[in-house]
């Protein structure tokens, strides 16, 4: 397991990214599953800081864990209430002038997660994601 | 992230190498932008060195797309590596720039 607390700041997405893939190496995770984590993480953590309406010593903390061929990632952070699995999905095919970006992030989120589960509670959101690793690229034996 | 490029006749071949995350997709959006300024033909985003990109990356891309568009200068993206050739067919980039395999099929078109 492991463990990080990051400020609502976007130059702490260097120390996310260093933590994550410290992590994706000690838990043997395949090439594809570590790149898939940094981007889930980043787009959450990116989220809370420029929609969170945070400010000065509010923080993120981070939990990441690998339990057999599941990656669990917890994050608790002190900004706005927000829940992830409520933005609807981003209109793909929109014409490039209509296209933004907006809800790209979280679309993506859900895309390389099996699970992910959101709840309110003193003043914090709690967000939950669990991501399965492929069985047959799971690392091991040599 | 550094920024390679290369000129091809009146291509311009840009080579960013390392992570385009929301630490470096504001210099690279200014990077891009400055170039597409200079009114090449067309501008090829070469992707085979880029490890890395999430949604802040693609806002760039996007607004770069933009961008071109109205000054006539079409973007194109070759060379994309499995993970970022991943990111860009679940955010539908197919349909923001055309996408090729390689660069001689991207100089070619």
């Amino acid at each position: 397991m492991a463990e990080i607390t990051l400020r609502t700041d976007l130059s702490e997405l260097t120390a996310l990214a260093e933590f994550v893939d410290r992590f994706a190496a000690e838990a043997a995770l395949p090439a594809d599953a570590a790149f898939q984590l940094n981007l889930v993480l980043e787009e959450l953590v990116t989220n809370t800081i420029n929609h969170g309406q945070v400010a000065a010593g509010d923080e993120i903390r981070l939990r990441l864990e690998r339990r057999g061929d599941v990656v669990e990632a917890d994050l608790v952070d002190t900004g706005a209430a927000f829940d992830p699995r409520s933005l609807p999905p981003p209109e793909l095919d929109a014409p490039l002038e209509s296209r933004s970006i907006g809800g790209l992030g979280v679309h993506l989120v859900r895309q390389f997660v099996d699970e992910l589960e959101y709840r309110r509670e003193d003043d914090r959101n709690h967000v939950r994601l669990r991501k399965r690793i492929a069985a047959s690229s799971a690392g091991g034996g040599s | 992230m550094e920024i390679a490029e290369e000129r091809i006749g009146d291509v311009l071949v840009l080579r960013p190498a390392g992570r385009l995350d929301g630490n470096s997709a504001g210099s690279f959006e200014r990077a891009l932008l400055a170039q597409i300024d200079s009114r090449p033909a067309r501008l090829v985003l070469d992707l085979a060195e880029l490890e890395y990109v999430s949604s802040a990356g693609l806002r760039a891309i996007l607004l770069a797309v933009k961008r071109g568009k109205s000054v006539n200068c079409p973007l194109l993206a070759c060379c994309l590596p499995e993970h970022i050739r991943e990111v860009f067919d679940l955010s539908g980039f197919g349909n923001v720039l055309p996408i090729h395999a390689s660069r001689e099929e991207a100089l070619g078109t």
